[in-house]
């Protein structure tokens, strides 16, 4: 009974044989789809993930600060330390939330001044990380919004200070966050107060590289970096990190955002600046459009 | 016979799903400089040694394919040289019925580089972005380390399960 019967096993082994090369021709096949057509597997991807995540989500919050707890108690052995370096850091703190309110009085009232509105279509959404990419290869997080809270595909996502990376991949609970430190990440970038523009890039490091940048001799480690907007992908303006020279002499970002810590990210909803493709349309009355189209068609007639 | 396979295959699903799920949990979002080892790779690798009667091709491929999934590599590659190199090596056990420790060592440790090398090598062939050589190579050798370790835990339970099963039989 504990053993195989040797008959049995060569009864079985063409059939055993024939299954496994079934198996192995469809994921073979699938990996070639994979290939070919990308956006279709990867929505698969997205169901698949979705069908099965949210089954784990009450354990998954548990399990991940159970584990965080005993991570960090270590730091707790260091207490009395860290309680003096923290009463120092609000020292500094308290004298740049003074700074902090005096600027934002003299900004509240310069905007007044001004008449200026905000664009009231960059809202945002909070979620709350579930996963990693579980893998060192990939850097990615799973998230607790999807399709149902409106979530669309390429959407910029922040902690609370800086980018952390975009949509890629939305299941109707859980969407997928590429993080700028993926391979796959590449953002354009406006670094300030040049204005050069680059692309940030992520390597799978801590701190992305900067390239094909048009002067590097106008920037200087330590300048801001921001999303350019160009491409259409990402609202421009967002905080993305600090320029910095890597020993090799690379430009490099230091990221704004806390990696350290993804717990909750904010996903900003952003549908798109209205693309002007003919410049007639912005000068051209709406109720006079027909007659261009009108001529056009004359001038086919004849 | 065919509801105890099925009872074991069950089992070793739920375990892989566990191993997938502890994976994914999101205590590492920073870029690592070092790589664990493929956890799921090798405790497949010690059931097909140690129990090469329990496990299917067909158990292979899903749990490794939710494993793609999950895990952002491209879906089915992982997974077929998965079902392919287990296959193989479960052709290779499943007709001794004792062999030489060292010989078993040897052909998990070819097989399990050679999923993981070929992995490797047709990402890149095929412009996958891939994080490196190095990542690959230590994957690689802390993944073999790790076999021995789990053929000792899973190769005393199963050692337990056959006792029990012929003093039944004596009875």
């Amino acid at each position: 009974m504990a053993g195989p019967n040797p008959k049995q096993v060569d009864t079985l082994a063409p059939i055993r044989y024939l299954a496994t090369g079934i198996i192995v021709f469809s994921l073979v096949t699938l990996f070639v789809i994979w290939r070919v057509d990308n956006p279709r597997v990867e929505k698969l991807r997205a169901e698949v993930i979705d069908a099965i995540l949210p089954k784990f989500e009450w354990v998954m919050a548990p399990a991940t600060g159970l584990i965080r707890i005993t991570q960090d108690f270590r730091s707790y052995q260091s207490l009395y330390d860290q309680n003096q370096e923290l009463r120092r850091e609000l020292q500094q703190m308290k004298s740049w939330k003074e700074a902090a309110l005096q600027l934002e009085q003299e900004n509240a009232r310069l905007l007044d001044l001004n008449n200026l509105q905000l664009d009231p279509k960059l809202t945002h959404i909070s979620s709350i990380v579930l996963a990693d990419s579980g893998s060192p290869f990939r850097q990615s997080v799973l998230v607790n919004v999807g399709v149902q809270d409106g979530i669309q595909d390429g959407w910029a996502t922040m902690d609370g200070l800086g980018l952390v990376g975009r949509i890629s991949g939305v299941g109707s609970k859980t969407a997928r966050v590429l993080l700028l430190t993926d391979t796959a990440s590449i953002v354009p970038a406006t670094i300030q107060p040049s204005g050069q523009q680059a692309l940030v890039s992520g390597d799978n490091t801590i701190a992305p590289t900067v390239e094909f940048l048009e002067n590097a001799d106008v920037v200087r480690p330590g300048d801001r970096v921001e999303t350019s907007g160009s491409g259409g992908i990402f609202p421009p303006n967002l905080l993305i990190g600090r320029l910095a020279l890597d020993p090799s002499g690379r430009l490099r970002v230091r990221l704004a955002a806390d990696y350290e810590r993804l717990e909750f990210l904010r996903v900003l909803r952003n549908f798109g600046t209205e693309p002007i493709d003919n410049p007639g349309n912005l000068i051209v009355n709406k109720n006079l459009k027909s007659l261009p189209d009108d001529q056009s068609a004359v001038e086919n007639g004849t | 016979m065919n509801v105890k396979s099925f009872a074991f295959q069950t089992v070793y699903f739920c375990i892989g799903l566990l191993i997938i799920f502890f994976q994914i949990l999101p205590l590492q979002t920073t870029p690592q400089t070092w790589s664990g080892p493929n956890v799921l790779l090798v405790f497949f690798a010690t059931i097909v040694t140690k129990r090469p009667e329990f496990t299917s091709s067909f158990l292979i491929a899903f749990i490794f394919l939710i494993e793609d999934f999950f895990l952002m590599r491209p879906p089915g590659l992982m997974s077929s040289l998965a079902v392919l190199g287990f296959y193989f090596l479960k052709r290779k056990f499943q007709h001794q019925e004792e062999s030489p420790v060292l010989f078993g060592w040897g052909s998990v440790a070819t097989c399990l580089t050679l999923i993981l090398l070929l992995f490797y090598f047709i990402s890149v062939l095929l412009f996958i972005p891939s994080a490196g050589f190095r990542l690959t190579l230590m994957e690689i050798i802390v993944t073999l380390a790790l076999y021995p370790i789990f053929s000792l835990l899973i190769g005393s339970f199963a050692k337990l399960d056959t006792a029990d099963a012929e003093t039944i039989i004596q009875r």
